[in-house]
């Protein structure tokens, strides 16, 4: 996948939001392939708008690969492909996350771990504080429960 | 010339072999009388001991647990220092205290379950040193059915010990997370439980998760 489509892409942070475009991806290549109706149409048609403003975006600014029939089932065969390996990390907190909340997240990720993930969150109210991370099967626990816990185990 | 007395000898041979047998009869009856009467004896003993024994061993673990209520009242102690100082962390303390309270926390309870261990171990001590006398002083063939009753007790107060910890552990730690929830959930805001949140991604970036 080039680099460059991944600011685009940079809006798909949730696992919610990477569904439903990968969802909208699927009937944008169904629908085209079945009827040959115009792109544009069917993008704004069949998707949500949060996804049809990513896709739009995309195909504005990379005019030439859709115009090719061949060219543009290879770049969005590309992309869904791209987004759907993207390494899920979810995350527990203690805290209600909105939409707002979540890009601050987001944003650490970018600037410390460096790579794109896609951000898996739920609420847990008995953590007290912290977070719980899991990646690829590995579960840790950051929580403030966890280190309480741990200070009042008899094997300590 | 023997003739004539020859039925009197054979009855007098008679009688004093009657005389012997019976005579041997009743020593033999008094040796087994004598002998059963030592038996009993060492058997009413050796029940003596055996109960003395066990008498000891549920002296001791009784003790043991009268000893442990008063440890397990001095938790309430305890819990009122454990929610003096996570006030005083909170009023005192923004983004490091976890550290501060994790210390704090730390110590309270080291102190307060070195005091229930050494307790325990004391009875426990004085339990093995207390068997250990009656095995001395038990005959040999005692010494066996003793040892299985040190055995039991020890194992019993043992028990005992892991049990009452276990619990002592699980109240505060149902304390902790009981004024946990009251005191952290009301003192910290959105912005203290983000902090808290960033401080873990970074421990876990630390740790390299994110590159699993």
């Amino acid at each position: 996948m080039d680099t460059k489509y991944t600011s685009v892409l940079d809006q798909i942070q949730t696992l919610d939001q990477r569904e439903s475009f990968i969802n909208a991806i699927d009937q944008i290549l169904d629908a085209r392939f079945l009827t040959k109706a115009n792109i544009d149409e069917v993008v704004e048609k069949k998707t949500t708008l949060f996804n049809a403003k990513i896709l739009l975006g995309l195909l504005t600014k990379y005019k030439e690969i859709y115009k090719d029939s061949e060219k543009f089932d290879h770049f969005i065969k590309d992309i869904r492909s791209y987004i759907n390996e993207l390494p899920v990390i979810r995350l527990q907190v203690p805290i209600e996350y909105q939409t707002r909340d979540v890009s601050e997240l987001y944003a650490w990720f970018n600037t410390n771990v460096k790579k794109k993930v896609i951000l898996d969150i739920h609420q847990n109210n008995r953590l007290l504080g912290g977070c719980i991370v899991e990646i690829n099967g590995v579960h840790k626990d950051y929580s403030l429960r966890s280190s309480i816990t741990h200070y009042l185990s008899p094997q300590k | 010339m023997i003739g004539p007395f020859l039925p009197i000898i054979i009855l007098l041979l008679t009688i004093s072999l009657l005389i012997f047998v019976l005579m041997y009869a009743y020593f033999l009856h008094k040796r087994v009388t004598s002998l059963s009467n030592q038996e009993i004896h060492a058997l009413d003993q050796s029940d003596g001991i055996l109960k003395q024994a066990h008498e000891e061993a549920e002296k001791i673990v009784k003790k043991a647990m009268e000893d442990a209520e008063v440890i397990s009242t001095n938790a309430d102690s305890f819990k009122a220092d454990l929610q003096k100082s996570m006030q005083l962390i909170l009023k005192n303390s923004s983004s490091k205290y976890t550290d501060v309270f994790q210390k704090e926390i730390d110590q309270l309870l080291q102190s307060y379950r070195q005091q229930f261990v050494e307790k325990q171990e004391k009875y426990l001590k004085e339990a093995e040193n207390l068997m250990n006398d009656e095995k001395l002083s038990s005959q040999f063939y005692l010494q066996k059915k003793v040892e299985e009753e040190v055995a039991s007790a020890k194992k019993s107060i043992e028990q005992y010990k892991q049990e009452q910890l276990k619990q002592f552990d699980q109240k505060v730690a149902d304390f902790v997370q009981e004024v946990g929830k009251k005191v952290l959930g009301h003192a910290l805001d959105v912005k203290d439980q983000k902090e808290l949140i960033f401080g873990a991604l970074e421990q876990a970036n630390k740790d390299g998760i994110f590159n699993i």
